[in-house]
């Protein structure tokens, strides 16, 4: 326990420095958005260790890397540091390994958790992934597991869960907060903490907090994209935070789930429709998720490499001549409506595969809709009262076009997740959009973006309810 | 106008109250979280067994006769594995080219009588040609009392009987 609380103090001290490198002053936003550049890094090191065959020093590599960036901070910023700057990291520190460790909570035994457990523990020994080349190793992630190895060999990281779980919650109230300044605070954080309990008690939200798996990061790193999106929006324009944070989310998305490769892009696209980067930036967004996917099937000596002629040249190949093509003049104007374009794709993909296949389209709708609001996904009432209180606040999310924008961006994830479903199963030749089951992979897709449609509802609702007609600029 | 405020929003807070309650009381019939003393269950118990490429692998005297006893427990004389007695993961992909009766999801005979079978395991895309297993279980399961699942490929799975576990060929 002591071990686990040193390493869980040292990674909420080395986020929050880290996130006041790259510019981020809110001490609500410095735990989240740290924690997301920290994994990244660890990502990059393990990886590139990997390459070398060195993966015996990627833990010890990575204290060296978070001490650095304590020590680092503690000298760059010595005539500013207060304790309290630090509360906020010690108390999310003391909560995560105390739920584990002393209240005994830990999570329901589900056969991916039981993989990833087995791959974080052999990589906590130093052994390296290359033993990790079937499908199922690929399903459940890099990103995730490599963070729960960071702990003493032949062990995982059990406080992290949580740990990352408290980070989304933080990023959620500093979204909500700081798009309703101009607002009476103590109710906006009365009705943030009234959903919050509505929407975490169910069955799911509960056992979401604390289950071993990719979901919870794939999740923060999709609300700090939407986070930088709506900044982008709101300012015209990217800065070095937001660009920082940003390459950080693509990395952390491609390499938590198979289909984040998608989603990496995904989270580009509004960014790039705004024209508002350099050709080398915009390149970089979309050959980077390729990168980050191509480095993961390689050092993990990946058997879909096998599948495709020439292997990780092609899937570098594509990286590099999506990103170029996409940086043109012409093509970026072709940009303009991409997010739109890309939620009309996945819609039609979904009509079509309906079209060929009704009855099992049919059935997999139906058990969706089971399972968020049926009962039958262990959701219990969370989605009937985020999209009652989404509904009564349409007409101010129809007002505001940060809502709206993040409403949309909603639908997109929600659509390209039902297409993932899709792709997956298509690889054993089915045709499946899910079951009725909380184990189901789509029904468990939804910890992704539970957190958005909170903030969405928060945010409309006190924006309505005070009679707002906008929302505040976003400030790092 | 701020009575009117303050109101709102405490009828909203008591809405959002009555909908966690409500989550609570269905959540009862699922306990999401399992609370127990904190033990790192797959450190403890994991093991790890490797054997190659074609080599065969026999499992003898599969169960006891004490848990046969508890086999009557399941239905149709079949073995149905659940996720909450396993914890074991395969690593390098697996193909049974000579699977069990029943198999998969039973690998006991319909009657519950015991079987001495032999598979062959191939590791297709292991370029070592070397097969990597990691065994463990769970000590938390109910019955059998000492199971452990060996997943074979993507989705299918064999119980296998902890005490034989050293019985593998090919070590």
């Amino acid at each position: 326990m002591l071990i686990e609380f040193v390493l869980t103090l040292l990674l909420a001290t080395a986020s929050v420095f880290a996130a006041n490198f790259v510019g981020v002053g809110s001490r609500l936003l410095q735990l989240p958005v740290g924690l997301i550049l920290l994994i990244a890094i660890r990502l990059v090191t393990y990886s590139l260790l990997a390459l070398v065959q060195l993966t015996q020093f990627a833990n010890l590599i990575f204290y060296v890397a978070l001490l650095a960036i304590c020590g680092f901070g503690i000298w760059h910023w010595r005539k500013q540091l207060r304790l309290t700057d630090f509360a906020l990291a010690a108390a999310v520190s003391v909560i995560s390994v105390a739920q584990v460790w002393v209240l005994g909570v830990f999570p329901p035994k589900h056969g991916d958790s039981l993989y990833i457990l087995a791959m974080a523990e052999k990589l906590s020994t130093g052994a390296g992934p290359a033993g990790f080349n079937n499908s199922n190793a690929i399903k459940r992630g890099f990103a995730y597991p490599a963070m729960l190895s960071i702990s003493e060999p032949g062990t995982y990281y059990a406080a992290f869960t949580f740990f990352n779980f408290a980070c989304l919650l933080l990023l959620a109230f500093w979204l909500v907060k700081a798009l309703t300044k101009t607002l009476n605070q103590r109710q906006v954080t009365l009705v943030f903490a009234g959903l919050t309990v509505a929407a975490f008690t169910s069955a799911m939200g509960l056992r979401l907090m604390v289950y071993i798996n990719g979901h919870l990061m794939f999740g923060l790193a999709i609300l700090a994209a939407v986070s930088v999106i709506l900044l982008s929006r709101q300012r015209g324009s990217l800065d070095r935070a937001g660009l920082f944070i940003l390459l950080a989310c693509q990395i952390v998305l491609t390499t938590s789930r198979p289909e984040g490769v998608a989603f990496a892009v995904l989270v580009a696209l509004p960014i790039l429709e705004q024209r508002i980067l350099k050709p080398l930036l915009v390149a970089t967004l979309i050959a980077l998720p390729m990168l980050s996917f191509t480095i993961w099937l390689v050092i993990f000596d990946s058997y879909l490499l096998e599948s495709i002629p020439l292997g990780a040249v092609t899937l570098l190949a594509l990286g590099v001549i999506g990103g170029v093509i996409t940086s043109l003049p012409f093509v970026g104007r072709l940009l303009k409506h991409s997010t739109t374009i890309a939620i009309a794709t996945f819609g039609l993909l979904l009509l079509a595969v309906t079209a060929l296949a009704p009855e099992q389209m049919a059935g997999g709708f139906a058990a969706q809709a089971v399972n968020l609001f049926g009962l039958g996904g262990d959701w219990g009432f969370t989605f009937w009262i985020l999209l009652a209180v989404i509904a009564i606040s349409a007409g101010t999310i129809k007002q505001v076009s940060e809502l709206a924008l993040m409403l949309k961006l909603g639908l997109l994830f929600a659509l390209a997740s039902f297409s993932s479903k899709l792709a997956d199963a298509g690889q054993s030749g089915t045709i499946s959009i899910g079951r009725v089951a909380w184990q189901d992979s789509l029904n468990r897709m939804w910890i992704h973006f539970v957190m958005l449609f909170l903030v969405i509802a928060v945010v409309a609702f006190a924006t309505q309810l005070q009679k707002g007609k906008t929302v505040s600029k976003l400030e790092l | 106008m701020g009575l009117k405020l303050n109101l709102s929003v405490a009828l909203f807070t008591s809405a959002c109250a009555v909908v966690a309650a409500a989550n609570m009381f269905e959540a009862r019939y699922n306990p999401p979280i399992s609370i127990f003393q904190p033990v790192q269950t797959s450190q403890q118990l994991i093991t790890e067994k490797h054997w190659w490429h074609g080599a065969p692998l026999v499992i003898e005297s599969y169960f006891g006769s004490t848990d046969i006893a508890n086999l009557g427990n399941f239905s149709n004389g079949g073995l149905e594995f659940e996720s909450s007695m396993l914890y074991a993961a395969g690593l390098g992909e697996l193909d049974v080219v000579n699977p069990p009766l029943d198999y998969p999801g039973s690998v006991i005979a319909p009657g519950g009588k015991l079987q001495t079978y032999e598979m062959q395991i191939t590791c297709p895309h292991s370029d070592s040609g070397m097969c990597n297993l990691l065994l463990a279980y769970d000590p938390e399961a109910t019955k059998p009392s000492a199971t452990v699942l060996v997943k074979t490929g993507v989705s299918d799975f064999i119980l296998l009987d902890a005490k034989h576990i050293d019985q593998l060929a090919g070590n």
